[in-house]
Order: structure tokens, then sequence, then C-alpha cells
């Protein structure tokens, strides 16, 4: 997109900015003043460059990459600020101060190295012009005035004035680029504004910090090393700038954001505080908050808030517009709102306004046509999307996430030994440095307190989690897709498939046998059981990879429906199918109808074994059906591990044969 | 409650037979996870009648109720030229004249009782909402949920929601993939719709099962009956 700057008509001076002066003085030897001043926005948008406004033939000799280090992103610039910032009619907008560097430029457009002292410049007068008395103040006796190179800096005290010439200086932003084009594309882009802003907009000023390198304006360097030409600096102030920027981070953000549906539905799951402990909720105290990570494997932690939001996010499966101007894609998203949390099915609504209604009369035109970007899920609809997610997904949600064994037990040590409510929870809920002092304190009255109180309890979690596919978060995002299949998708009433306590059983049978360690074994057979679905052959490590969850997934589905299928057949008195005849029956396209995906499944984890590493060595002289009949004897062994034992004696059914037949109509792939 | 047909999400009314109700699954992908690729067939749609459940043991929203069920279209409107000079326009209309009588016997539980069963069962009195074969059920019945499809704004302009009504499956063969494409089946479903001769292919055959059926059984909501 290329936008051109109104500069017709424009003297070579600009008209001066007025502001405050300051120096930093942080490293000895250095001093690099700055201006901040208070610039009117159509001011900004016309006067200040990003470093892809410099011309573009400079950029092959001065390498603007290296000096600039980022480009603008476009896409960012426009869906994510002014679509979904500038353009919303419903937000507050503000951002802190844009910061410039002025930079000399030559007479070839090229920028130089130093502000060129040798040309000599008039200087534009005081006052800029004869009608404005209040710039004749800055006429005074007292005034520091530097004119160089096409820049004209006047301090008294702490006020100031600048002006530069547009001809030989080029004002470029090292920090708030992407702010500052998106306001020109607010204002400039046929497709928002089209070159103008209204009354009200015009009014409001943007903080403009410049940086001025000039020794007239009391920029000093004692220091020989390094590049301090005024482009080595720029691209120095470009990088500390941007690279100490650090946006919050995620945790922070889910406790923080009350406009986001799924922060609000996170904490819908967490006590409200720590040292606080509730049977229907997730205590604080022993959820990883303190950091980003999503990992709950070590220490004490039952699970990380980061995680939590990836489970609600993939839980809830919303489809963000990724045009908030783009009318089908934002109805997609409305449907996936309403789909998800919408209760008994109806629309999600404000006053009983369905949000679908809301969008096409206050986002939308009287031809229908969307005039307004719906990039979120608007502020007052949240509260009527959290109630959905409390009665669609939490109930289940939670007792997945509180009572399946593992979680349980871990929750009862903690009950036990006091660790919510008591002295751990509490000591895990300081700062790090609060953390370090109280142990100091605590230790000096009693040496082994931080043994006692903190290592062994933590220890102890530890020890319970080792290596348990519960504590990994790439087998819990998979087992809470089968708890929303089960639950949400078929509201848990489908007869087949049971509701969250049957796989909650289900998965308490797994793990008391031990097939949900990560190490188990499978009897008779070279590879370990997870080995091919989830950890590699070669070092016998966990992949975490999407294919991985979605094999963890198909497994856990894969046992689960045999789990079902064997209950309900032993039940109704009917036989009972093999290993083999049950891999054969969920191959069946046909048996899709009961139960879901069942083919998919079967076929996922199939192409999981069919690599080099499973046939070993020799497997270019394998056959085709050698290698099916490694494959179905490894996948039946496995299928095996996580079915239930049926007592024989107490039941009439009898076992299918063995032979292995096609069930249902199905197709040889 | 007693059921005629059974309420479940997905029954298997036969080997090839299978009946799904839409409105005990969520989302598009639960019915389209159960039904098999690449299978052939019939299916129809059928509407399934949701009284609010308060109205088993309050005659007011009970009358409400089956007043604005009754007051729903019960066929798509019909446009056609009637030549040489003029164009006729069909709209539904249906008039109820015994509303009195409705509030009345709407007083006695059991006569809500009934009605409820009986609407909850109508599956076995109706008829169909949409009527249609396919080459690939998984893949036409994928089109006809998807947003703005032809079928789905059809019936919501009537006030019927395709995600809470009951789908019948017939399957009649499998066929490898290859052979059919989504396209072809968009192409067949506007084709059902649209009036214009078909000629003879392999879907030719499709077309006149799926003629002789909106023929014999009139569904409601297709536009051409063959």
């Amino acid at each position: 997109m290329l936008i051109i700057p109104k500069t017709e008509g424009k003297a070579r001076f600009n008209k001066p900015l007025y502001g405050m002066t300051g120096t930093y003085t942080l490293s000895e030897g250095i001093a690099l003043p700055y201006f901040l001043s208070l610039v009117e926005i159509n001011r900004a948008i016309d006067e200040l460059k990003i470093a892809e406004q410099i011309p573009a033939s400079l950029d092959t000799q001065w390498s603007l990459k290296e000096l600039f280090q980022r480009e603008i992103d476009d896409k960012r610039v426009e869906d994510d600020i002014v679509k979904g910032y500038l353009l919303d009619p419903k937000k507050l907008k503000f951002f802190n101060a844009i910061t410039i560097v002025l930079m000399p430029k030559g007479a070839d457009g090229k920028i130089q190295d130093t502000f060129d002292s040798s040309t000599s410049i008039e200087p534009p007068p005081i006052p800029w012009d004869g009608t404005d008395p209040d710039d004749t103040q800055w006429n005074h006796a007292e005034a520091n005035v530097a004119n160089f190179s096409g820049v004209q800096f006047i301090s008294i005290g702490l006020s100031a004035r600048l002006r530069w010439d547009e001809d030989r200086v080029l004002a470029v932003a090292v920090d708030g680029q992407h702010r500052l084009w998106a306001l020109r594309t607010f204002r400039e882009d046929q497709n928002f504004r089209g070159g103008t802003l209204r009354t009200v907009e015009e009014r409001t000023k943007v903080p403009v910090l410049f940086v001025l390198l000039h020794p007239s304006a009391g920029f000093q360097n004692a220091l020989g090393e390094g590049d301090y030409s005024i482009r080595g600096i720029s691209r120095e102030l470009f990088t500390d700038l941007n690279k100490n920027a650090k946006t919050v981070d995620k945790a922070r953000e889910l406790i923080l954001d009350d406009k986001s549906i799924n922060a609000q539905c996170v904490r819908t799951l967490l006590t409200e505080r720590t040292g606080e402990d509730s049977k229907e909720r997730l205590p604080l105290s022993l959820v990883r908050w303190q950091d980003d990570s999503n990992r709950f494997d070590s220490s004490y932690y039952l699970n990380s808030l980061v995680h939590l939001d990836l489970l609600v996010s993939a839980t809830l499966d919303l489809k963000l517009p990724r045009d908030p101007m783009d009318k089908k894609q934002v109805n997609e998203f409305i449907k996936s709102i309403n789909s998800a949390l919408g209760i008994n099915e109806q629309e999600v609504e404000y006053q009983g306004r369905l949000l679908s209604q809301y969008y096409s009369e206050d986002y939308c035109d009287e031809d229908g046509e969307p005039d307004t970007p719906f990039a979120r899920l608007p502020e007052n609809y949240l509260d009527s999307a959290v109630k959905g997610f409390q009665v669609n997904f939490r109930p289940w949600l939670l007792k997945l996430l509180l009572e399946f064994k593992p979680y349980r037990n871990l929750l009862k040590y903690s009950r036990e030994h006091n660790l919510i409510e008591g002295t751990f929870g509490k000591f895990q809920a300081q700062t790090n440095k609060h953390r370090g002092i109280i142990k100091e304190q605590e230790i000096a009255k009693d040496s082994d307190w931080h043994n006692r109180e903190i290592l062994a309890p933590q220890a102890a979690i530890a020890s319970m989690k080792d290596n348990q596919w519960a504590f990994k978060a790439i087998f819990q995002k998979a087992m809470v897709r089968l708890g929303k299949m089960v639950d949400f998708e078929y509201k848990g009433k489908d007869k087949n498939l049971g509701n969250i306590d049957d796989v909650l059983n289900f998965l308490d049978r797994l793990y008391d046998k031990g097939v949900l360690r990560v190490d188990a074994i499978l009897t008779d057979y070279p590879f370990r059981l997870w080995t091919f679905i989830a950890i590699n052959p070669g070092n016998d490590k966990i992949k975490v990879a999407k294919a991985v969850e979605d094999r963890i997934f198909s497994l856990l589905c894969l046992w689960y429906y045999g789990s079902r299928k064997i209950e309900l057949d032993a039940a109704n008195g009917e036989r009972i199918l093999s290993n083999r005849k049950l891999l054969n029956f969920f191959k069946a396209e046909a048996n899709k109808a009961q139960w879901p995906s069942c083919t998919e499944v079967y076929t996922l984890l199939y192409k999981g074994f069919n690599t080099n590493a499973f046939y070993g060595r020799d497997h270019d002289q394998l056959s085709e059906d050698r290698k099916k009949g490694m494959v179905l004897e490894r996948f039946s062994a496995i299928l095996a591990d996580g079915l239930p034992q049926i007592d024989i004696s107490s039941s009439n059914y009898s076992f299918a044969d063995e032979v292995d037949e096609e069930l249902g109509l199905e197709q040889e792939s | 409650m007693i059921w005629l047909q059974g309420n479940e999400a997905v029954q298997q009314l036969s080997e090839n037979v299978l009946l799904y109700d839409l409105a005990q699954m969520r989302g598009n992908s639960a019915l389209l996870s159960r039904i098999p690729e690449n299978v052939g067939g019939v299916y129809a749609w059928y509407r399934r009648f949701e009284l609010k459940p308060t109205a088993i043991h309050d005659p007011e929203v009970f009358t409400a109720s089956i007043l604005d069920e009754l007051s729903k279209d019960h066929c798509a409107s019909r446009e056609a030229r009637l030549p040489p000079s003029h164009r006729i326009s069909l709209q539904p209309e249906t008039s109820f004249t015994k509303e009195g009588d409705l509030r009345a016997f709407a007083a006695d539980p059991s006569f809500r009782q009934l009605l409820f069963m009986l609407l909850d069962n109508s599956l076995i009195f109706q008829q169909p909402l949409y009527i249609g074969k396919a080459s690939n059920l998984h893949s036409r019945i994928c089109s006809h949920l998807r947003e703005e499809s032809i079928l789905r704004e059809r019936l919501k302009a009537a006030g019927h929601n395709i995600n809470r009504c009951r789908l019948l499956l017939i399957h009649t063969s499998f066929t490898m993939p290859t052979f059919v494409s989504d396209g072809a089946d968009e192409e067949d479903d506007v084709d059902n719709q649209a009036s214009e001769d078909c000629e003879l292919s392999d879907l030719a055959s499709e077309g006149l099962v799926e003629d002789i059926l909106s023929r014999l059984f009139l569904p409601s909501f297709t536009l051409r009956y063959g």
C-alpha cells in the first residue's frame, strides 16, 4: 500500500513545536538530549516518517534492514491497529510517546553520518511568523539557540522549541513506527477515511520524544568505541527500545484482562485468590501463574494458567474473523460464539438483543453492508457468553481437571498437608524476591523450615507426577477433547458414548492399570506402548506436535469406544468381539454412525505405525502384507491394553470367533 | 413419554438406515463425523417440534407454543410463468380456526400430554421437508449444513432451523471417493431446485429417483418435483 504524504505548499522549515527538554546522562561520558512535545495528529502524520519512507534507493546502500531491523507489518497495521483498535467505536484509544531521531539528509536524499557543519544555512527567523506574538518570546537573551544543518533548537531552562528543514532533515521513528503508520493509514487509506479526520479526532495530540544528536543541542559522546554515527546510534536506540518494550506476558493478561472472553472463562475455573481452597475450582495456589510457561509436569503445580487458556481456547474453538470488516467471516465468528456459548442453544444476548441482531443493527449500514469492524466479542455480551461457558463447559471440564485420579491424589495430598491455605501456598504466592527474604528469616529461626515446609511437599508432589501422561499438557488437551465430544457435542446423552462420568471412570481405570505412564511397556513387543503414538522410537522422548496430540486423542477414543462397546455388549448379552475384530469394527465406515469418526481415528493411528522405524532395518525387504500384519499385531496389542477385563463367569456372553472377518460395510484403504 | 421411533442422537433403524436427531448434537462436525464417507443413498429432512419445556405444565405457554408452530410456513413459496402473459406466485398460508377450542382443551393435562407425545413422535405422520439422493451423502449433507446454503436459508425463511431437524439416511452404495467431488454435489443440489432438463448421464438416474420420490411424497421445501 502506497500512501502519498500531503506536502504541497509547505515551507522548508516546519512550524515550531513547543515542549520540554531533558538529557539522559546515565552512561559516563554520554549526554543524550531529548525534546518532548505534544504534536497535533495531522502534523505527526505529515511530518514524522517511518524507516520505510526513507527513499528506497537508500535501502541497498544503507542496509535499512540492518539499521531498523523491523519492517512494517502491514497486516498488523491494518487488521490489528486500524480495524481492530482505531476504528473500533467502543474502545478507549491511547498510546504512549513515539520516539523520533532527527537524521541529516544530503542533497541526494541519502542519510548522512553526521550533521554537516561545512555548509552554512541561514537560520530561520524568530518569530517564525511575524503574526505570532507567542513565538516572539523565544527571541530572548537567555535562550540557548542551536542552529545545525537544518535544525533549529532553542531552550530556555526546561522549556524548548524545535523546527527542522524537511529538505535536509528526516524525523524518523525508532519506536512506535507501527502506531505512526497506522495513524497515517487511518487517515489516508481510501478503504477507511480517504484523507480526512473528523473534527473531534483532529483535536488529538500525540506525545513525541525527539532525540537530538548534535553537540550544540547538548549531545556528548566521549567514548571512542563502536559506531557512533547518527545511523549507528539510531540503530542502537531502535534495537534497545524494541527489545525492551516487552508486551504484557500471557499469564498476567489472563489474570488482569476483563475484556477477553478466554481470560474470563479461565478465571471461572480458578479460585479467586491464592491461599483459597474450593471443591469446585482449581486452587490458584496450585496453579502455575507466575510465568508464561504452559508446563505443569514438574514441581507442585496441578495446572498452569497459560495451559488452561490454551485448553479453553481449543475447547471454545471461536472462529475469530481474519478481516473484521468481512461480513461472512464475522457471521461465522458470531455463529461459533452462539454455538459454543449459547445456553440451550439460544443465542448469546444482552438485554434481550441477540448478538447477530446487534451486529446487523449496529455494525452494518442500511443495505446490510458492514461499516464498522467487528473483531472481538463486544463487552456487553461478555456476561452472557461467560454464563454460557459456565453451563456448557465448566462442569465437565472441572470434573476432568479435578477428579481424574492423579489430580484427585495431588489435591488430596495438598489438603492433607495444608498446602493450599497454609504456609506452603502463602509462600508460593510471594514474589521471587520476597520468597528469598522469607526463606532467610524462617531459616534463621528454624534451620529445617525450608526443607520441611516447602521442599519436601514440592518433592512429594513432583514424585506423584513422575512420568505420568496426566501431567503432560499435550495429553491433557487430548483428554479434554474426548470430554468435549462426549459431554458437549453429544450432550452426555448418547447411549454409546455415555457421559463425563463414564469418561472419568475409563481414565481412572487406565491410570490404575499403569497404561498412562509415559514409559509403559507393551509386553512381548520391542517398543514401549506409547512409541509411534507420542514418543520417539529412538530416544523415548515425547514429541510435541499437533499430529502427536491427534494420535493421543485417537488412541483415547479407540480405547474408550472399545471399552464402551465391550461393556454395552456384555450388558446386552451380545457377543464380545476379539481385539482384532474390534479393530476391524472401528475401521469400518458404516460404524461411524454409532462411533463418531472411528474410521479416521483408526487410520490416523495406523499411519503412526506405518514407518520405516517401526518395520526395522529390513523394511525394504518386507512385503506390504507382512508390514500390514506387523502393524495390526501391535495395534491390536495396544488396543487390548486399554480395554476392561470382563469376568466371563459372571455373565452369559461369549467371545466371538477369532476369524478375521470384516464387519460392517468396510472399504480397504 | 412413549417413543415410537426412539429418542437418541443416532438410531440404526435397519442395517443401512439411520436416523439422526440434530437437536441432540452440537455443531455441524458432530453430525458429519457420524456420516460415513463415500456412501451414496437417499436422504430426507424432517421437521422436529420443540415446544417450550414449561408448556407441559402451563396451558397458556402450551397454547402459545402450538400456535407458534402452526403459524410457521409449512412449505416453500413458489413462482412460475403462466404463458403467454402471466406469472403466478403462491405463498404458503395456514389458517387455524380452532384457537378457542385449543385454549379450552389446553387446560386438560392429558390433552397436553397427548399432543406432546404425538408431536415428539411426529416423524411417522410427516411430509418430509426435503428429499434428495446423492452419490456421496457425507458431502451432500455437508453442503446442506453450510452457512447460507440454499436449503438452510429456505428453511430459515420459514422459521425452521436445519440444525434442529431430524435426518434420515438410507445407504444404497459405497462409491470410490475419486468419482465424486464436492463441486458435483453442489451442482446437483442446485439442479434439484432448478427447472432444467437432465441429460442421460451417471447423475441422471439419481435425478430420476429424486424426481420420483419428490412426486410421490411432495417434500414441502423442494421447489421442483420433477
